[in-house]
């Protein structure tokens, strides 16, 4: 900027037509031969166009890191047995079936357990347990 | 009855403004639309007429920087700026308005307010001078330092 340019508070106020008619219209002439004023002056233009369109920024969303990944897996995994867990039906009790038969004239009753052995066996009035394995 | 209607008037011709004015001063639009509620609601209870433009924005930047002295000044808004936003296949169209916003969030409070009045709202130099409870020549001194301020950082961020 050379002395006889107007200060940069008088170049604002051209641009926002706050300046008074005489003070407007010589530095609009001034502007005509001036680059480095009409370079400051385009500047404020261009300066109230970003305000104006200012704008937040958007949130990126970034790519999980290995051990965010990880982590997430294990949570999912944990979350999945501890769920299979608390709803898994209960094991069967079990329980002994018995089975009740006459045989020459004697009343038999039979507690087997599973398939493999025999828990008790009456026979009229006498009961006879075995050992479990 | 009047009364109810100068601030409905009011309402409907400065709220997007008023909006726009708080979201670029706090930069969180339901934020700034909670204020601008609460500038209306301030303006039922006290205004005796249609509430002047200059009134509700003195107001609306009041209780703009009572949230950020509330908040602990400015440290959200550099935190904002803190993480890299940008992403590959941006347009460039955004990227100014990033930009513009890069540019809002650096400067003093003041300044910030009185570019986003000018430019962004249109406010003449009286109606500033009467926001900012100064003279219009104070006014012009006050925008002329914060258009030199961000054109140094304009021009930074543009060469980046």
């Amino acid at each position: 900027m050379t002395p006889t340019c107007p200060n940069h508070q008088q170049l604002s106020s051209f641009h926002d037509g706050e300046l008074s008619s005489v003070e407007t219209s010589r530095c609009r002439e001034h502007l005509k031969s001036c680059p480095v004023c009409r370079d400051v002056v385009s500047r404020f233009a261009q300066l109230d166009k970003l305000v104006t369109s200012a704008q937040m920024p958007c949130p990126v969303k970034r790519e999980a890191s290995f051990w965010q990944k990880s982590l997430a897996f294990v949570a999912t995994v944990g979350i999945a047995v501890g769920l299979l867990t608390y709803f898994r039906e209960p094991p069967p009790a079990s329980q002994a079936k018995v089975y009740k038969f006459t045989a020459q004239g004697e009343d038999y009753v039979i507690s087997v357990k599973g398939d493999a052995y025999l828990v008790s066996m009456q026979m009229g009035d006498t009961t006879t347990t075995y050992d479990q394995p | 009855m009047a009364k109810s209607m100068d601030i409905e008037n009011s309402f409907r011709t400065h709220r997007p403004q008023l909006v726009g004015f708080c979201v670029r001063m706090l930069g969180d639009r339901p934020l700034a639309e909670d204020i601008v509620q609460d500038v209306f609601l301030k303006a039922c209870a006290q205004a005796n007429e249609e509430p002047s433009a200059a009134w509700l924005y003195q107001c609306a930047r009041n209780r703009c920087i009572d949230h950020h002295r509330r908040r602990g000044k400015w440290s959200r808004l550099k935190a904002l700026l803190g993480r890299d936003h940008r992403q590959e296949g941006f347009e460039s169209e955004l990227l100014d308005k990033e930009v513009g916003w890069k540019i809002l969030c650096s400067l003093p409070e003041k300044m910030r307010a009185i570019l986003v009045l000018r430019a962004y709202v249109g406010l003449g130099y009286s109606e500033l001078a009467e926001v900012f409870d100064m003279t219009t020549s104070s006014v012009g001194v006050l925008l002329s330092r914060a258009r030199q301020k961000a054109c140094t950082l304009m021009e930074k961020e543009m060469q980046q």
